[in-house]
């Protein structure tokens, strides 16, 4: 007897979708175009792999860290929102650590509502506090256009 | 004198008023002696400022209003006697203070 599975979605439940927020850090030694690829073809395999999708990624600055990292005293910061299970953590943890551009992460779950349709846009709140950071002003936060991800 | 960790209690009020209106000589002015006294004093309950922050504020995102609460000298987190946090909000503080850490937005160690 042959047990067919006429849908993936009935193998694992995908009913179950919860929203996960992650910060990554990439290392200073970049171009714009490495980053893009790589965020492309992360956001690729969440959609394909986990059977899930991206919401928000945002961009933080090239920014300083108070310790050094692998060699880096600077480096970029992303914020992303993903909406998916928990059966694809683990392997969307071991698809990130195996980046060597990617220096550290932190997943953590969240509950947040994010209307994308009408003029409310979703901001996270070290966005909402970028303008009026002291250390922006002292310059040592830089945010060029060529490194903000584009849909 | 005051008790060691000590309730907010006003009897001890009005014992250091009469005893600093006997030294100062202020009966015949129109002071008010309890604006002019320290109603605080060292091992009382009243010198906590961060009492009144709310939790909805303490995240690692906001790392800049939680460097506030790290100690200067040795960037160690401020303790809940000093805060005034309870134990629910001092513990949300070391869960986010500690990823900040990680993340490098605050330091280890000076």
């Amino acid at each position: 007897m042959a047990i067919i599975a006429e849908k993936k979605s009935d193998r694992f439940n995908l009913k179950k979708t919860r929203s996960y927020e992650m910060v990554l850090l990439y290392r200073s030694n970049i171009s714009s175009v490495e980053i893009q690829q790589d965020l492309t073809a992360l956001f690729s395999f969440i959609s394909s792999r986990c059977f899930g999708g991206v919401t928000i990624c945002e961009y933080w600055g090239l920014r300083p860290i108070s310790y050094e990292i692998l060699g880096n005293k600077k480096a970029h910061y992303y914020y992303v929102i993903v909406e998916m299970g928990p059966d694809f953590i683990k392997e969307l943890d071991f698809r990130i650590r195996t980046n060597p551009n990617v220096i550290r992460k932190l997943i953590l779950r969240t509950e947040v509502d994010v209307n994308i349709n009408g003029e409310s846009k979703f901001q996270s709140v070290m966005m909402k506090n970028l303008p009026g950071d002291i250390e922006k002003e002292m310059g040592e936060i830089q945010c060029n256009d060529s490194f903000i991800y584009k849909f | 004198m005051n008790k060691k960790f000590g309730r907010n209690d006003n009897s001890n009020k009005e014992a250091e008023i009469a005893f600093v209106s006997n030294i100062l000589d202020i009966s015949n002015t129109a002071v008010d002696v309890a604006s002019v006294v320290g109603t605080y004093s060292i091992f009382s309950q009243q010198n906590k400022k961060y009492a009144e922050v709310k939790d909805d504020l303490i995240l690692y995102q906001n790392y800049a209003l939680l460097k506030s609460m790290l100690i200067d000298v040795s960037r160690k987190i401020m303790s809940r006697y000093h805060s005034g946090f309870s134990r629910k909000k001092q513990s949300k503080l070391k869960k986010h203070v500690s990823i900040c850490r990680y993340l490098g937005l605050l330091p280890y160690l000076k």
